[in-house]
């Protein structure tokens, strides 16, 4: 039990050292840049992962990054990458779900920082880079800090994409969600109980830390 | 030292058009709310680019379309927005030292900002926010002051020492001053020339 929880964190981990960067990007991206049929397009696009059901999503991912797929066979034979029933393929199928959850999120905490308080500081002498981290970045936070929470919440309860996609591998795509699936299947219903009972401890905690330190930040005049 | 405009912008259908020249002193810019007041000054601390003509402070080009332009950091300005534009995550300590660290409040002690200097801008009355934009503005030494209704919270108590310590300013250091205001008393207190804003279009006289 403690080994697919542990991976589960490992996958989620790898996931969001990637999805935290590009969805944040994204996400300014989408807040700042001019209406047009461009940022509309993506605006719409990003969140496919999320309303597509997780099996389809999984089936995607086959044909892209599969053993046969586009991508997948350029990586074992150039690389020798194999992702499916590897713990990579797990935090493959958690980051794409997750992605839209970051990005949507970091577009709403920037889209809520006034222009005028990053064009203040520009004209008093800030370059770009600074204004971003003096003035943007802390105003943005709070949403920020909830972007990151359900992008790592998902990705830990990721389940669906990774059966379809990564496969049962003991050892390497046994996540949490997937090892309490298949505790219930061999009639382990302890075992699943276990495994139900950590995962939703951790994630009260993680919703209540952050409902705290929102609050908190709010409080202090921080948050808008 | 000397602002010379000659440039048109558009902005979301409207168009502005500003031709005027500013030495160094206070030069009111007076008009009717949404005649282009507030674009214009924004315009000149590059906030917004010219579409056509130029945008000079002595000798050099800031804005002139299609080549040449000059980032609002490194134009020395000083502005002090409508709304004061405070940033809200910051002490008042904190405003001043992000742009200036280390920077003494000399001679603008008059504003009064030095006793509320551990606020935060919630925690401020519309007045105080004013000041403390006004000190913000004047710290960093600018060669341009960009006002934009600077004292219109203020009392008439406080607005004479804010208008008389800007004039002093102004003055001692030989800087341009550009207020805008649609309070006449204010033009009359400080102000030594008149821009005339109408309908987008800002001219001398």
């Amino acid at each position: 039990m403690i080994a697919s929880l542990l991976l589960s964190l490992r996958v989620t981990l790898a996931a969001l050292a990637v999805v935290i960067p590009a969805g944040a990007a994204l996400g300014w991206w989408l807040a700042r840049a001019r209406s047009g049929w461009r940022r509309t397009i993506v605006d719409a696009l990003v969140v496919l992962p999320m309303v597509l059901p997780p099996s389809v999503l999984g089936y995607y991912l086959l044909v892209l990054f599969g053993r046969h797929g586009v991508v997948g066979r350029v990586l074992a034979e150039v690389f020798g990458v194999r992702l499916v029933f590897t713990a990579a393929g797990a935090a493959l199928a958690a980051g794409v779900v997750a992605f839209p959850l970051m990005a949507k999120g970091a577009q709403a905490a920037f889209a809520r920082v006034e222009r005028e308080l990053e064009e203040v500081a520009r004209v008093h002498g800030l370059s770009p880079w600074r204004v971003f981290r003096e003035v943007t970045l802390p105003l943005a936070a709070p949403g920020l800090a909830v972007a990151v929470t359900l992008a790592a919440l998902r990705s830990l309860g990721e389940f669906g994409a990774t059966l379809v996609f990564a496969g049962y591998a003991p050892g390497a795509t046994d996540t949490a969600p997937l090892e309490i699936f298949m505790a219930l299947q061999t009639g382990d219903d302890a075992r699943a109980g276990r495994l139900v009972v950590a995962l939703t401890a951790l994630s009260v905690a993680t919703t209540v830390t952050l409902g705290w330190w929102t609050g908190r930040e709010t409080r202090r005049g921080t948050a808008p | 030292m000397t602002l010379v405009v000659d440039a048109r912008a558009t902005v979301q259908g409207f168009a502005l058009r500003a031709r005027f020249t500013a030495p160094p002193g206070i030069t009111a810019i007076r008009g009717p709310s949404a005649s282009g007041k507030t674009l214009a000054l924004r315009l000149i601390a590059g906030l917004l680019r010219a579409d056509a003509g130029s945008l000079r402070f002595d000798d050099e080009v800031w804005d002139a379309p299609p080549g040449a332009w000059r980032a609002p950091e490194r134009r020395g300005v000083g502005y002090a927005p409508q709304h004061a534009a405070l940033w809200p995550h910051r002490t008042v300590r904190a405003q001043l030292d992000v742009i200036a660290p280390g920077r003494a409040l000399d001679g603008l002690e008059a504003l009064g900002v030095g006793a509320l200097m551990d606020r935060f801008p919630a925690g401020l009355s519309g007045g105080e926010r004013q000041r403390v934009a006004l000190a913000r503005a004047l710290l960093r030494g600018p060669r341009l002051l960009l006002l934009d209704e600077p004292w219109s919270a203020l009392d008439r108590e406080a607005r004479t020492t804010a208008a008389q310590l800007v004039a002093r300013e102004v003055r001692a250091r030989g800087i341009v001053a550009l207020l805008v205001t649609h309070d006449t008393e204010d033009v009359d207190a400080v102000a030594e020339r008149v821009v005339r804003a109408k309908d987008g279009v800002l001219s001398e006289g």
